[in-house]
């Protein structure tokens, strides 16, 4: 069993071959780990996510995802963007099912009839997340808060090793946004590993136990998150 | 307002290719004007009163043109589908796309008449050729306007669902159609009231319908027939706006 849910060596990045949006990025996540990717608006985060999550190969380096047996599958990795990457036209419900698309089989794809079982399934993260009495609401008539609990169930009922959450609650207001991050750290299992991105200090230093700042798309420091504050990152921000 | 001295060159450049362009159709011709207007204004009381004794014969015409323009539009559409699902970037990639738009833009550059007349010619007349020829245009505008809602789907969602490992079929399925599914009703009522009035015109080429009828009152000189003729296409092409309009309006507010 590999003791790293996330290895990064020398990872660089270009979506045009110059101009590099990541810059010989070396990352170690250990398995059940909160870390936290903090630094301003351009300086990369997102764009590791999308490494992370292969969604992007990078030009050079290498990345390894890897869970307790193995490379990690897919859907087994939750993946949360800054917009929530909800479909609007769906319904709570049929959301969360997405996060179970690997144990839904051809007819459920073809005709929206998904198993029992996934859908009592759906149903109890729905619930975790306090949000069970809105399943049969489409998204798009949902509240900002309301959507991010749905994007919660829809990672937690993938039964994730890994969470990538792009500033997902950035958008919220603080007592809404530390609520929803008080939901995910009790709903993710002890050995879920937990990768955040944030601009926001407070929401690094009390959700995650080591935090990564970037800048420019460079790494350019990793520090425990208790000794976070804003004199240590002042230089990144300006 | 401030004019340069530039802008208003441009501006009385273009002007002057307009006026260049209309003269040249023969706009300016008074003579061909004048004459031209005394025949509309003898055509027009030539309209009056209206022939209701053919209003029998052209109810069945005009169901023939309704069902043409139905069939034509769940044909095109069928086609329509998988072909805007090939047709986007963002679901079948770069190379396969380019082929499809190719063909798509092949297929719209013929008109739905010129399709009429080339079904015709292939299948003899009647509403068969009319329809076959309303089916393929509409393939050829309903797809190209399925592709460009495919690729407006927000990229993030798309994203956040390949991230997780969804199969194409399933991105398809929960992901591109409904987040598309507003534009492809509201695009496939629009098609079916466009094809109520394109298969009145497609019987003047033999293709069925209640255009056969138009065509021959204005060879025969039965003008009054005629307006019977326009007034029930009128009527009919009102109800089934009304009735799609409704319809759309009640998707779209979902």
């Amino acid at each position: 069993m590999t003791e790293y849910a996330v290895e990064l060596k020398g990872v660089w990045y270009s979506p045009t071959g110059d101009n590099h949006t990541l810059k010989n990025i070396d990352l170690k996540v250990k398995r059940g780990a909160s870390v936290a990717l903090i630094g301003p608006s351009g300086s990369g985060k997102t764009t590791l996510f999308k490494i992370i999550s292969r969604l992007l190969s990078p030009c050079s380096g290498s990345v390894s995802v890897r869970s307790s047996s193995g490379e990690l599958e897919k859907h087994r990795m939750g993946y949360i963007p800054q917009q929530l990457g909800l479909v609007r036209s769906l319904t709570a419900l049929e959301n969360v099912l997405i996060g179970a698309h690997s144990r839904i089989g051809f007819a459920g794809t073809l005709f929206g009839v998904f198993p029992k079982k996934e859908t009592e399934h759906a149903m109890k993260y729905l619930g975790m997340v306090g949000i069970a009495h809105k399943a049969d609401k489409k998204v798009y008539t949902l509240s900002g808060g309301e959507r991010q609990r749905v994007a919660i169930a829809r990672a937690l009922i993938q039964e994730p090793e890994i969470i990538l959450a792009d500033e997902f609650v950035s958008n919220l207001d603080i007592v809404t946004a530390r609520e929803i991050m008080d939901m995910m750290k009790k709903a993710k299992g002890k050995d879920t590993t937990l990768v955040i991105a944030t601009h926001d200090i407070e929401l690094a230093r009390n959700y995650s136990e080591t935090t990564v700042i970037m800048k420019d798309g460079a790494k350019v420091g990793e520090i425990s998150s208790c000794e976070l504050d804003r004199d240590k990152v002042r230089d990144v921000f300006t | 307002m401030n004019f340069s001295r530039e802008s208003t060159l441009r501006v009385s450049i273009f002007l002057a290719i307009i006026i260049y362009l209309a003269h040249s159709i023969g706009f300016f011709d008074i003579d061909r004007l004048a004459r031209g207007s005394s025949n509309l204004i003898i055509f027009a009381a030539d309209l009056f009163p209206p022939d209701f004794g053919v209003t029998g014969t052209l109810l069945y015409s005009i169901f023939e043109t309704i069902q043409m323009a139905l069939l034509g539009t769940v044909l095109g559409f069928t086609a329509a589908l998988p072909l805007g699902l090939l047709g986007a970037r963002n679901v079948s990639g770069t190379g396969i796309s380019a082929l499809v738009r190719l063909l798509l833009g092949a297929i719209r550059t013929i008109p739905a008449l010129l399709w009429a007349i080339i079904f015709v010619v292939a299948f003899g007349l009647g509403p068969l050729p009319g329809t076959l020829g309303l089916a393929v245009y509409s393939i050829g505008y309903l797809s190209k306007l399925y592709y460009e809602a495919f690729e407006a789907v927000d990229r993030e969602i798309i994203e956040a669902v390949r991230a997780i490992g969804i199969s194409r079929l399933k991105e398809i399925r929960f992901v591109m159609l409904p987040e598309s599914m507003n534009h492809i009703l509201s695009q496939l009522f629009f098609m079916f009231e466009y094809n109520v009035r394109s298969s009145a015109i497609l019987g003047f080429v033999g293709a069925g319908g209640i255009g056969f009828y138009m065509i021959s009152y204005i060879q025969l000189f039965q003008y009054q027939r005629l307006t019977t003729a326009i007034l029930l296409t009128l009527a009919v092409v009102l109800v089934i706006d009304f009735v799609s309009s409704r319809i759309r309006d009640r998707f779209l507010s979902n």
